[in-house]
């Protein structure tokens, strides 16, 4: 191991590297904590993410919607009332958990559907709107999901380079110290037996 | 004994309805293969000369749909050009729907300060209206665009500007548009020939819009004042308290409150769209019951208005089905669903 190879043995080597793996032992710990709550966190949005099946029904029924009122009104109509729909006000914020700056999207205001006279005109845009609602909140949803996702692998694999390479290391390490150390003084002992015998 | 003049325009119009297109002609378009299959079948009869002035890469349901608008005019129109006097006045003000609709698209882009040009209205002769829609397309407001209509029968929809404002809502100045327009229509219903049947089917016309209009507003949560707004008068067979009673009903009732109206026969057609919340299947359920009511008075009176007001109808109804199936047809659209519209 070239870690070891190149500390030298001493009781001040020995007792800054029990200090480090002590210290490296905490910092897997809070990683692993960590990596619990992410794990928790993920599981929770994936119980939501099912609003993606809700997005895309009504999405699936509001082009129906569309392609009937286009039907039945031709596009150069649809266009002209299209036109006069406003807009939808969508409130942009984050928040930070475990470190992580977590997208939170909101609809501040919603197209204002009853305006429209024809109420098929309505029903379409009553329809979109919703859908659109559903894909702001899968949206949400599914970023803060691939967002935890990428923070939960590079923390899994912090704490398992930390449990399988660097902690295993610093054991090693400080074992070989403590054995040099052990021999240095054996030696010594030895050396100042032969001494007090002559 | 009928004028001469009245019975000429009756046969004219017993003539003009050969050129229409059959139950089963519409449901040949419906199972056409595809767009070219239908244009190559809907071109013949008044629509042959139109169409064949389409190149082939100008052949798309934009341009089919505008060309059949342009026959649905030129149909009107010509209905009015021969017309006796005893009833061109009321035929002309029953006409007026697309020039009703044209200011409802202007008024509408104005007030919320949208760009519109001529090619988004139905195109109308320039001697059909007094109205400049040119100039109240360049006008700068919604105020500006409606003092144009100073000399016009429209002139009061600028009395409605400041509570569409309070709603945001076009609500208010479009409805006020259509009560002008059936106000109109009856003015010049008295001393027609007539005037029974036509009365009758006006009445229910007028019935069957304002239930549409009270039971998808109350489907979609509409609010109160304007459901009540959007309500035009006089009634025919319904009544202004089950009106009113209707318009204060919970959600829950609107099927009830549908059964209990003298319209309540036609629930085969009516109550599975209010059942399933569909305005689409609730528009074409009142549109079917419609036309079946006008094609019993075409039946009933044949030579007679009422056989006119249904083929007034039946272009219109041509119209919507022909550009219906065009649009379907471009966009893939499955001969069964269509149907469902037709």
């Amino acid at each position: 191991m070239s870690f070891v190879s190149g500390v030298s043995a001493s009781p001040g080597v020995l007792l800054a590297l029990r200090d480090q793996l002590n210290f490296i032992i905490k910092g897997k710990e809070i990683l692993e904590m960590k990596r619990d709550r992410l794990a928790g966190e993920i599981n929770r949005l994936l119980g939501e993410v099912k609003i993606r099946g809700d997005m895309e029904r009504e999405l699936r029924e509001a082009y129906s919607l569309l392609v009937q009122v286009l039907m039945r009104i031709g596009y150069k109509n649809l266009r002209t009332i299209a036109k006069s729909v406003g807009y939808m006000d969508i409130k942009f914020s984050t928040e930070m958990v475990m470190g992580i700056n977590l997208v939170r999207l909101g609809v501040e205001r919603s197209v204002e559907y009853t305006s429209f006279y024809e109420p098929l005109i309505q029903a379409l845009a009553k329809k979109l709107n919703e859908a659109f609602k559903y894909m702001v909140k899968t949206a949400e949803i599914e970023n803060n999901i691939e967002m935890l996702a990428l923070e939960l692998m590079s923390t899994s694999r912090k704490v398992n380079s930390l449990e399988k390479i660097v902690i295993p290391q610093y054991r090693e390490t400080i074992r070989y110290v403590e054995e040099r150390l052990m021999e240095d003084a054996l030696g010594e002992f030895v050396r100042t037996k032969h001494i007090v015998s002559r | 004994m009928k004028p001469a003049s009245y019975l000429y325009l009756i046969t004219r119009v017993h003539g003009l309805s050969t050129h229409l297109f059959s139950d089963d002609d519409i449901r040949g378009f419906a199972r056409a293969r595809d767009l070219n299959a239908f244009v190559e079948a809907v071109s013949k009869g008044d629509y042959a000369e139109k169409i064949g002035l389409l190149s082939r890469e100008a052949i798309n349901a934009r341009n089919l749909n505008r060309v059949f608008s342009e026959i649905y005019v030129d149909r009107l129109l010509y209905i009015l050009k021969v017309a006796p006097q005893s009833v061109d006045k009321f035929l002309d003000a029953y006409t007026r729907k697309v020039e009703v609709e044209n200011l409802k698209r202007i008024l509408g882009a104005k007030f919320y300060g949208l760009e519109l040009s001529m090619d988004d209205l139905i195109q109308l002769p320039r001697t059909y209206s007094v109205i400049n829609y040119q100039a109240m397309l360049e006008a700068e407001s919604v105020d500006d665009a409606v003092t144009l209509l100073m000399y016009s029968v429209y002139r009061g929809v600028g009395n409605y500007i400041q509570v569409s404002r309070e709603y945001n809502s076009t609500v208010p100045m479009e409805a006020f548009l259509d009560k002008v327009y059936y106000r109109n229509v009856y003015k010049f219903l008295s001393g027609i020939p007539d005037e029974d049947v036509v009365r009758s089917i006006l009445g229910v016309e007028v019935d069957l819009r304002n239930l549409y209009f009270v039971i998808s507003y109350k489907l979609l949560d509409a609010p109160q004042n304007l459901i009540e707004e959007s309500i035009i008068r006089p009634f025919y067979r319904l009544g202004e308290e089950y009106i009113n009673g209707f318009i204060r009903a919970g959600k829950d009732a609107i099927l009830d409150n549908f059964l209990a109206s003298p319209y309540g026969w036609a629930s085969d057609k009516i109550a599975p769209a209010i059942e399933a919340g569909s305005i689409a299947d609730l528009e074409h359920g009142i549109h079917s019951v419609y036309i079946g009511f006008l094609r019993e008075m075409a039946t009933r009176n044949a030579l007679g208005l009422g056989y006119i007001m249904w083929y007034l109808n039946a272009i219109y109804y041509e119209y919507r089905n022909l550009t219906s199936i065009a649009f379907a047809k471009e966009l893939g659209v499955e001969e069964e669903d269509i149907k469902l519209i037709l």
